[in-house]
C-alpha cells in the first residue's frame, strides 16, 4: 500500500512535473505560431491554464518527508 | 721525459686509450643516473643532518639501518618545493620522500632532488591514493563520458552520510527550504577503520529507491577523508543506477570519490541546492509561463480582431451606398454624354434639313412660272416633247397664277432641235 503512494508520488513528481513544463512550452510556441488557428490557440490557452495550476499544485504540495534506511 | 713517464708509456703501448678530462666524466656519470628507476620514485627513510640553508633551501640525508647494513643518501630541496611541506621535518622522523638523483659535478657527487614528502604513514596512504587513482582510471570509474546529468525533478533524493552531525541537517534545511521531498537516509560511518565498507553499503542500501544521491561528509584531515578514497566507494559510485552528487570535506580537499561521482558540490549544503530545483523560481516561471501564454493569445485575438474589422469594413452598407452612389453617378455621366450626343445630333440633321428645304424651294417650278414660263401638261404628265402631242389632245397649261385647258390644231416637229 505505502509502496503504492510512493510510486504514485514518484509518479506525479519526477514523470508529471517534468511533462507538465514540458507541454506547457509546447504549447506557448504553437500559440505564439500564426499557423496555429485561433480556436486551436484559444483551446491551447485553456488546456495551458489547466496545466499551470496543476503544475502549481504539484509544487504547493511537497512536503518534507524523512526516511532511514536501516543497516541490518 | 722522467723514469714514471717512461713507465705508463711503456705499459700503454700498443693502446690507443685517450685521458679522460674531469669533466667528461663527470657528465658520463650524469647520463649514466638518467635512467628511469632513478627518476621521479618515491624512497622511504629516516631524516639525519637536517638542515635548511639560509636560502630556504633544504639539506639533509636519508638513512636505513638494517642489521649491519645501513646506507644513507643524501638529499636537497629547494625552497620552492620545502615551502609546501606541511609536516615539521626533524632529525629522526621517518618520511618518504619523491624526487630524482641527478649528479652534482662540482662537488662530485650523486644526490636526491626532493619535490615532495610525506610522513611515512601518511605518506604511504598517498601513496596507495596514488595507486588506486592509477587503477581505478584504467578501470574506467572516472570516465567524463560516465557523468550523467542530474534529474531536473527528482522525487526522492538519497542521503549517505552520517546520522549525526551538521552535514546532514544541512542537506535537510536547504532542501525543505528549496523543496521539500523525501529524503531516504542511508547512514554510514564517515570515517576509521572499515569506514570505506559501510559507505560502499549504505550507498547500496539506498542506490535503487532514490533519483539521486548525496553523498557528503565535513571537512576533515586526510586521514578522516581517506576512507573516499578506497576503491570498494569509488567503484560503487560509478556502478551506482543513479547519478551521484558529492560532497566530501572543505573545498580544497578532493578524494577519489569526488572523480567518480556526477558532480562534485563543493558544500553538502551546494549540493543539496544542486539536487532539487527551487520551488520559489519555479512558481515565478510558472506564473510567467501563464503570463505570457495570456499575453501570446492576446496578440493573437488582437490581431484576429484586426482582420475581422477590415473585413467587416469591406461589407459594411456605407461601402456598398459608397459603390451604389458611383455607380449613380457613372449613370448620369452616361446619360448626360448620351444626351449631349443627341440633341447635337438633332442640330446637326436640322440644319441638314433646312439646306435641304432651300435646295427644295431653289428648284420649285412656281419659280419659273413667276418668271414667266409655263408647263405643259397632258393628262396629268408633264410634257417635254413634241413628239408626246398629238393633234386634238386636250393639254393643260400651268401659269404662274392659272391654269389654261387647250386642244392642239397641229404638231410641227423641229427636226434641228
Amino acid at each position: 500500500m505505502g509502496g503504492r503512494i510512493h510510486r504514485l508520488r514518484e509518479y506525479i513528481m519526477t514523470q508529471k512535473f517534468e511533462d507538465l513544463m514540458k507541454e506547457l512550452k509546447e504549447i506557448l510556441a504553437k500559440i505564439e505560431d500564426n499557423q496555429t488557428g485561433l480556436d486551436e490557440a484559444i483551446a491551447l490557452y485553456e488546456r495551458g491554464a489547466v496545466l499551470v495550476r496543476q503544475a502549481e499544485e504539484i509544487l504547493a504540495s511537497a512536503e518534507m518527508k524523512i526516511t532511514m534506511v536501516g543497516r541490518d | 721525459m722522467t723514469w714514471y713517464q717512461q713507465g705508463i708509456s711503456d705499459e700503454q703501448s700498443g693502446h690507443t686509450t685517450d685521458v679522460l678530462t674531469v669533466s667528461q666524466v663527470s657528465s658520463l656519470i650524469q647520463t649514466l643516473l638518467d635512467d628511469q628507476r632513478l627518476l621521479d620514485i618515491w624512497i622511504r627513510g629516516e631524516i639525519t643532518n637536517f638542515k635548511v640553508h639560509g636560502s630556504g633551501h633544504c639539506y639533509f640525508s636519508l638513512g636505513e639501518k638494517s642489521g649491519n647494513n645501513s646506507a644513507v643518501l643524501s638529499c636537497v630541496m629547494w625552497r620552492k618545493e620545502a615551502l609546501r611541506v606541511k609536516c615539521d621535518l626533524h632529525d629522526g622522523m621517518e618520511i618518504l620522500v619523491f624526487g630524482s638523483i641527478g649528479h652534482y659535478a662540482p662537488q662530485g657527487r650523486y644526490q636526491l632532488y626532493v619535490r615532495d614528502i610525506q610522513p611515512a604513514g601518511r605518506g604511504e596512504k598517498h601513496l596507495m591514493v596514488e595507486e588506486w587513482k592509477r587503477q581505478l582510471t584504467a578501470e574506467g570509474c572516472f570516465d567524463p563520458a560516465r557523468k550523467r546529468p542530474l534529474p531536473a525533478f527528482p522525487a526522492k533524493v538519497g542521503v549517505v552520510t552520517s546520522e549525526t552531525g551538521a552535514v546532514l541537517q544541512d542537506i535537510r534545511n536547504v532542501i525543505s527550504r528549496r523543496f521539500p521531498l523525501e529524503l531516504v537516509v542511508s547512514p554510514t560511518a564517515v570515517q576509521g577503520e572499515g569506514a570505506h565498507k559501510e559507505i560502499a553499503l549504505a550507498l547500496r542500501r539506498v542506490e535503487r529507491e532514490v533519483d539521486v544521491i548525496i553523498l557528503a561528509r565535513g571537512g576533515g584531515s586526510f586521514e578522516d577523508l581517506f576512507p573516499f578514497n578506497h576503491p570498494d566507494v569509488v567503484r560503487e559510485i560509478s556502478l551506482c543506477p543513479v547519478p551521484v552528487v558529492s560532497a566530501i570535506g572543505h573545498e580544497v580537499d578532493v578524494t577519489l570519490a569526488d572523480f567518480a561521482a556526477d558532480v562534485r558540490a563543493p558544500t553538502p549544503s551546494a549540493a543539496a541546492e544542486l539536487v532539487v530545483p527551487d520551488r520559489v523560481s519555479l512558481f515565478d516561471s510558472l506564473a510567467g509561463a501563464r503570463k505570457m501564454m495570456g499575453s501570446r493569445l492576446l496578440t493573437r485575438l488582437e490581431r484576429a480582431g484586426e482582420d475581422l474589422f477590415s473585413l467587416r469594413e469591406r461589407f459594411s452598407p456605407r461601402r456598398v451606398g459608397q459603390k451604389l452612389t458611383a455607380k449613380k453617378e457613372d449613370v448620369s455621366v452616361l446619360s448626360e454624354r448620351m444626351f449631349r450626343a443627341v440633341s447635337s445630333r438633332i442640330l446637326l440633321e436640322r440644319e441638314r434639313l433646312s439646306a435641304a428645304v432651300e435646295i427644295l424651294a431653289a428648284r420649285n417650278p412656281a419659280h419659273l412660272l413667276q418668271k414667266g414660263y409655263c408647263i405643259l401638261q397632258k393628262d396629268g404628265r408633264v410634257i417635254r416633247s413634241a413628239c408626246e402631242i398629238d393633234p386634238g389632245d386636250c393639254l393643260t397649261l400651268r401659269l404662274k397664277d392659272g391654269r389654261a385647258d387647250t386642244q392642239v390644231e397641229r404638231v410641227y416637229h423641229d427636226p434641228e432641235i
